[in-house]
């Protein structure tokens, strides 16, 4: 993932782009763990992120995607 | 052609479906003549193709299946490229929902999960249905090449003539508006 900050830990709002990039397929290992280390410590990050996961499982339903992303 | 639906035995399921599918291919081609070309080109395959479908998928996903391929078929037919005006969405909904030093805003997160159940499941779709609806039509194309229709990041912004890094935002955008869309929703389910 490219400009993931490294002045300062990332932010919730940032963690919305690793998810975003995670989906594409575009999440190399130090942003996957630079994500799963703040989803640990923040609580609105945890409900945010399994949100996404339950609305990538409708959207592939719904669009009858079969394919990995 | 037309009869060849009409006259099919399951002639009253395919009607039943026929709503969906012309939404979908009305948001990702974003002309009502052409959604309605390649739906009805849709139909005609599944009747065709009848015995092929032993109902192991429910009958949705195998249309929307048949759609897809229809879909890129219509955009490589098109062999131009629309050049899409991206410019003049609103960032306030997506600011509204952080606070300046980029956390979550408390007052603006919704911490709603769906419930697991069979039917609420079910009603899940409809939400995403309609929140899908509700983004813009240019996002929603974008969203969909690479959602739907699986195109890659550089062909989606090469077909778009936009840059894959203004994609990415428009994508990331996009999936902030459907999650805040449809948690608001499962709070119904």
């Amino acid at each position: 993932m490219e400009n993931l900050p490294e002045d300062r830990p990332i932010t919730c709002r940032d963690t919305t782009w690793l998810v975003s990039a995670a989906r594409d397929g575009e999440l190399d290992e130090a942003g996957h763990a630079a994500l799963q280390k703040h989803i640990a410590d923040c609580p609105f990050c945890r409900d945010a992120s399994q949100q996404f996961t339950d609305l990538f499982r409708s959207l592939d339903l719904l669009l009858a995607n079969d394919r990995p992303k | 052609m037309a009869r060849q639906i009409h006259e099919h035995p399951a002639s009253a399921l395919l009607a039943e479906e026929r709503p969906f599918l012309l939404r979908l291919a009305l948001l990702q081609l974003g002309r009502r003549d052409d959604a309605e070309d390649v739906v009805q080109e849709t139909l005609i395959a599944a009747v065709k193709n009848w015995a092929h479908f032993a109902g192991q998928a429910p009958l949705r996903a195998w249309l929307t299946g048949i759609l897809r391929h229809k879909i890129v078929d219509s955009f490589r037919a098109r062999r131009e490229h629309v050049a899409l005006d991206i410019e003049n969405e609103s960032d306030d909904e997506i600011e509204g929902m952080f606070l300046e030093n980029g956390s979550w805003n408390p007052e603006t997160f919704v911490s709603n999960h769906c419930p697991q159940t069979m039917e609420a499941q079910r009603q899940l779709l409809q939400v995403v249905e309609l929140c899908l609806n509700h983004l813009s039509g240019n996002s929603a194309r974008l969203f969909l090449m690479r959602e739907y229709l699986g195109m890659e990041l550089n062909e989606v912004a090469s077909e778009a003539q936009i840059s894959e890094g203004n994609l990415r935002v428009i994508l990331h955008r996009a999936r902030l508006r459907l999650r805040s869309c449809v948690v608001r929703g499962w709070g119904e389910c």
